[in-house]
């Protein structure tokens, strides 16, 4: 295999200053951040250390254990961006920043919402409550954060002395906030900086995400780099996602007839599934994964596949999967009470809390009014996770705690919280985030490309898939986007971009 | 990252003492005054292995256990370029506060638990004395233990069991390369074939037989007895011992003496801290380590202590002038009892005038650093004439802790200001000495007088005017020697008689001037037995015609009762101040 970017690759390795790197889907970001973590931890020759700082507590650990993979030796510090501003800065330094009357043992409630930053702060004091803006694209964590670097010399000389340089990871996702502070550990305390991300995956800007966050990276002090190699996906599947999502990449030479991507018309997908797999497109024998956006439709596509004696998996989109504070908790909690063969063990052991058998056992006395009770009502539900609040030192919103009672109360989300070796599944694009299925199918009428709408679910939905790639085009304009688009960029045969399959004729 | 203070309260023999450090301490003091006790106060702070332990009643001062026990390490971290400093800012988290960013204090505190028959210590640091926080702690090891790692080493560090002691560190086999990999193979091999070898001698084979026969006649047993090379059994690096090989000389010679050995141990010790703890601080605490080191081997390690980057920071006790040679920005700290065991501490430095004289200046006054009293001394006609009274008067006057210091070309005070720091009782004495200014030969400068005045922080005197001129048969106006001569010395007289007061100040501080200069201090004491001795109706001149060879010849003559009416004279106050 040629990787085109190798040399990309090589130089990020070697370059001693700040670094920005956009990774396409499937360029291994995490290997290369992970390779870069070891060589600076490597070559520090002192105290010092460094900080790998991710958006979930799930890629926290992923990172953890690929260092291990990789031989990182050294210790470091691998914890989420809220962890790393409330253990590192707020939780030290508020008192000696602010005076006494701001105590470090302040509880965190997300549910304590306010309009303003000075409203924030007196309720520190008064309620000794760390909330939220009521607009949830405002960070106030954040806010608070960098406003204790700005008034505290020792805050300051803490990070300066302990970090070489700090690697971030999902930049994209990151809001107006996180940016300015990062920015600030940069340009004012010196600390170098490694940012990794994908423009192109940006999901969450609904909820504060800066759009062009990438482009206000743009300073001479940090060297850029490109990552596109997609070590996942088939070159046809990466030609064709390039097509709109990287178009300095896109081949319009390649002369191959392409068979892994597909553009698909026909009446009724359940009904033409199985033409599909007889004509050779679908490979029962692989793992296929059908991503549909909305929970109903998707449960409705499983079960009308499965009348057809297939036995497709349909794994909701949850209410838990809404990226809430205590998101990972959550998702470990609903597991522990839906799955009857995920032990207490391996709770303690996933949400990374002392794992004495004291310990071990008290979370188990609290839980057990909830193991396997699907039936519990709200009132015992509530109070059981408020004990467990007391005891791991944390604090639920009232929106976690409903969100997590309806989630287990429900029949249909149970299947998302048990271990499931099925290699037919049916979810939706916020679920896949992150994973990778050898053939993908999905439906253009979610992608408005045409009009500018479902960008980045698209490129996350196309480059999901290692060895297939069928969009099922059931409505007007995507094809003749996709087509006219090709055009333009010098591509005369659509053959050369996708396989025309026809089933609308009988 | 500088050391500043060491605070230490209720600990052993130590009730309160309060001590100024650099990053490179000696501490000194007579057998059994507390120096390892002093020791142990910041192995208590800083060691886990010892702080696990826990404080015992007899670790409280005078075994009141009511007391609190408290140990505190003050350093300083105002250059925050400074790595260590960066590290030490680096762990600390929160704990620093703005209001004191310079400032950082480690604290270890104890209180005795009755029920326990223990004092459990606890761990505290922060920026603002006042408001320390406990140090956190995960399981026995504290955020403080990874900060600083304590290497203590014993006046007995004995080379065989600091190697073989950290054998598996030094060769650790998972450091193998590959050819090293291949390599042992071979000596595995060779070893194997070494054996068999010995196993073929005859009289090796004889001996097996004789003492399998014996075993058998005690015990009947089926067993045979074999003999192996040590090698083939515990593995070839079992069996590997330094030797010293010098260049150009194809011998080995064992590391036998005691000295080599433990320059040896040190070297060995280095490069371990070097290798394992580079990841912390690291404080050297040293015992008494002239012990069976020729005075040359101290001097040498002398250098290496203060001038060797991996002794950054130490605390070295010692009996040993020949250690402080090399010392420079050191703090000496003497541990001395007066009613109750006290500390004095003063950082010497060498000033930028004497740098030069570092060694001449380390030398002398390293030596005086171990009396209780010193006496002060101009220059060798004194020593000569006082070593010879105290010989007389006093002949144990150096055991019970006097000393004479001959200040020669260096001058008082850099001596003065280091031994009287550290509560060394000093005692000066010094001629009256005037001299005229280079550009006006009839203006005197009080110098012997103002050298003393200079000493206890008093204001000089001004100069005074001779005019030793006179008109000769011409006329003219003449400068004669012999006219100066005589007017300066009334002048001196004059002097001593008028600042009488000031003189009886200055005495009770034990500056001692003369009325004149020693020779005219000694004739008004023992005029006619000089002019006996010497044969000389004026002893004085013949004297100071060659002033020690002179002293000399005088004092082989002298008896006991001339010694004792010299130490007797109300001029020779200073020689009695020494031995009272």
């Amino acid at each position: 295999m040629i990787i085109v970017d190798q040399e990309a690759r090589d130089a990020i390795l070697y370059e001693k200053g700040s670094i920005v790197i956009s990774a396409s889907a499937g360029s291994g970001k995490t290997t290369i951040m992970i390779k870069k973590l070891k060589k600076v931890l490597e070559e520090i020759n002192n105290h010092k250390t460094v900080a790998a700082i991710t958006f979930t507590t799930k890629a926290t650990e992923e990172i953890k254990k690929k260092a291990i993979l990789e031989g990182v030796k050294k210790e470091f510090f691998a914890q989420t961006n809220d962890s790393f501003v409330e253990y590192e800065i707020i939780r030290p330094f508020i008192t000696d920043t602010y005076g006494p009357e701001f105590q470090s043992d302040f509880t965190i409630d997300y549910d304590f919402k306010f309009h303003d930053f000075e409203s924030g702060k007196i309720s520190l004091v008064e309620q000794e409550k760390l909330g939220v803006f009521y607009d949830i694209k405002e960070n106030f964590k954040f806010r608070l954060a960098l406003d204790i670097l700005k008034n505290n010399t020792a805050a300051r000389q803490y990070l300066q002395s302990k970090y070489e340089m700090i690697f971030l990871d999902e930049y994209q996702d990151s809001d107006l906030d996180m940016h300015e502070l990062f920015m600030y550990l940069k340009e004012v305390l010196g600390i170098k900086l490694f940012i990794v991300g994908d423009p192109k995956q940006a999901i969450y800007i609904w909820r504060g995400a800066q759009p062009n966050i990438f482009e206000k990276l743009d300073s001479d002090d940090f060297k850029h780099y490109e990552l596109v190699m997609n070590f996942r996906s088939h070159d046809e599947i990466v030609n064709y996602a390039n097509l709109l999502h990287n178009t300095k990449y896109f081949n319009n030479q390649y002369s191959e007839k392409v068979k892994r991507v597909v553009h698909c018309k026909l009446k009724d997908f359940t009904s033409s599934f199985s033409r599909l797999v007889y004509e050779g497109e679908i490979d029962p024998d692989k793992e296929i994964t059908i991503i549909i956006n909305y929970n109903n439709d998707a449960r409705e596509c499983a079960e009308r596949l499965n009348e057809q004696g297939y036995n497709f998996q349909f794994i909701p989109r949850t209410p838990i999967d809404d990226n809430t504070p205590n998101n990972h908790l959550l998702y470990q909690l609903a597991c522990y009470v839906i799955d009857n063969n995920f032990s207490i063990y391996d709770l303690i052991e996933n949400i990374n809390v002392d794992s004495r058998r004291q310990m071990v056992r008290r979370v188990e006395v609290i839980l057990k009014k909830l193991k396997g009770n699907l039936k519990c009502d709200q009132e015992t539900f509530c109070s059981t996770l408020i004990e467990l609040e007391k005891l791991l030192e944390i604090k639920f919103t009232k929106d976690e705690m409903n969100l997590l009672y309806e989630t287990v109360k429900e029949d249909q989300y149970h299947i998302a919280f048990k271990k499931i070796e099925d290699k037919y599944k049916v979810m939706t694009v916020f679920g896949s985030k992150g994973l990778e299925f050898s053939q993908v199918i999905s439906f253009s009428r979610f992608y408005k490309v045409h009009i500018g709408e479902g960008y980045q679910n698209h490129y996350v939905c196309i480059t999901r898939a290692k060895d297939k790639f069928i969009m099922v085009d059931d409505s007007n304009s995507y094809e003749e986007h996709i087509v006219s688009h090709s055009y333009r960029l010098g591509m005369s045969k659509t053959y050369n971009l996708f396989k025309s399959v026809d089933m609308l004729s009988e | 990252m500088e050391l500043k203070k060491l605070i230490v309260k209720n600990f052993r023999n130590f009730g309160s003492v309060e001590i100024q450090l650099t990053n490179q301490n000696v501490i000194f003091g007579m057998n059994d005054v507390g120096k390892t006790n002093l020791l142990y106060a910041l192995r208590f702070l800083l060691d886990r292995q010892i702080r696990k332990d826990g404080f015992r009643d007899s670790d409280f001062f005078q075994k009141n256990t009511n007391l609190e026990i408290e140990i505190t390490l003050e350093i300083d971290l105002s250059n925050n370029e400074n790595k260590d400093s960066q590290h030490v800012i680096s762990k600390v988290r929160g704990s620093r506060k703005q209001q004191d960013l310079e400032k950082f204090y480690i604290q270890v505190k104890g209180i005795y638990d009755e029920s326990e028959y223990f004092g459990a210590p606890t761990l505290y640091w922060g920026s603002v004395f006042e408001e320390l926080e406990e140090v956190p702690q995960t399981g026995l090891i504290s955020d403080l233990d990874r900060l600083f790692k304590v290497v203590y080493i014993d006046p007995i560090i004995n080379l065989e069991n600091t190697f073989s002691r950290n054998r598996k560190k030094l060769f650790d086999q998972r450091r193998l390369s590959e050819d090293d990999i291949v390599l042992s193979n071979e000596i595995q091999d060779l070893t194997d074939g070494m054996n068999e070898k010995i196993s073929e001698m005859e009289v090796i084979q004889d001996f097996q037989n004789i003492l399998t026969e014996e075993y058998k006649n005690l015990k009947k047993e089926e067993i045979k007895i074999e003999m192996k090379s040590e090698m083939a059994i515990n593995g070839y690096f079992s069996d590997l011992t330094p030797y010293i090989k010098r260049d150009g000389d194809e011998k080995h010679y064992p590391t036998s003496g005691d000295g080599r050995k433990k320059i040896l141990a040190y070297s060995l010790l280095n490069y371990l801290t070097k290798e394992y703890e580079s990841n912390k601080i690291v404080i050297y605490l040293i015992e008494e380590p002239e012990n069976s080191l020729h005075r040359s081997m101290q001097i040498a390690l002398s250098k290496q202590l203060f001038e060797n980057e991996v002794y950054d920071y130490f605390f070295l006790s010692t009996h040993s002038s020949e250690l402080l040679y090399e010392m420079d920005n050191a703090s000496l700290i003497r541990i001395y009892n007066k009613d109750r065991v006290n500390c004095a501490s003063h950082i010497y430095h060498v000033d930028e005038d004497y740098k030069s004289l570092k060694q001449e200046l380390n030398r002398s006054l390293s030596t005086a650093l171990f009396a209780d009293k010193v006496l002060l001394i101009e220059g060798p006609s004194e020593r000569v004439l006082f070593e010879k009274v105290l010989e007389e008067t006093n002949p144990t006057y150096e055991l019970e802790g006097g000393y004479i210091l001959e200040v020669d070309g260096i001058k008082f005070k850099p001596y003065y200001k280091v031994l009287k720091a550290l509560e060394i009782i000093t005692i000066v004495k010094t001629d009256n000495d005037l001299k005229a200014k280079s550009n006006e030969k009839t203006h005197f400068d009080l110098i012997g007088f103002n050298r003393c005045l200079e000493l206890v922080e008093m204001t000089k005197k001004e100069f005074v005017e001779i005019d030793y001129s006179s008109i000769d048969e011409n006329g003219k106006k003449v400068w004669l020697g012999s006219n100066k001569e005589r007017l300066v010395k009334e002048e001196k007289k004059d002097i001593y008689e008028t600042e009488e007061e000031t003189i009886k100040t200055l005495e009770s501080k034990d500056i001692y001037l003369s009325e004149i200069d020693l020779e005219h201090d000694l004739y008004e004491a023992i005029g006619d037995r000089m002019k006996e001795i010497l044969k000389s109706s004026t002893p004085i001149e013949y004297l100071q015609r060659a002033k020690m060879l002179n002293m000399l010849k005088l004092t082989q003559d002298l008896t006991a009762t001339d010694c004792s009416t010299i130490i007797e004279h109300d001029l020779f106050k200073a020689l009695k101040r020494l031995v009272d």
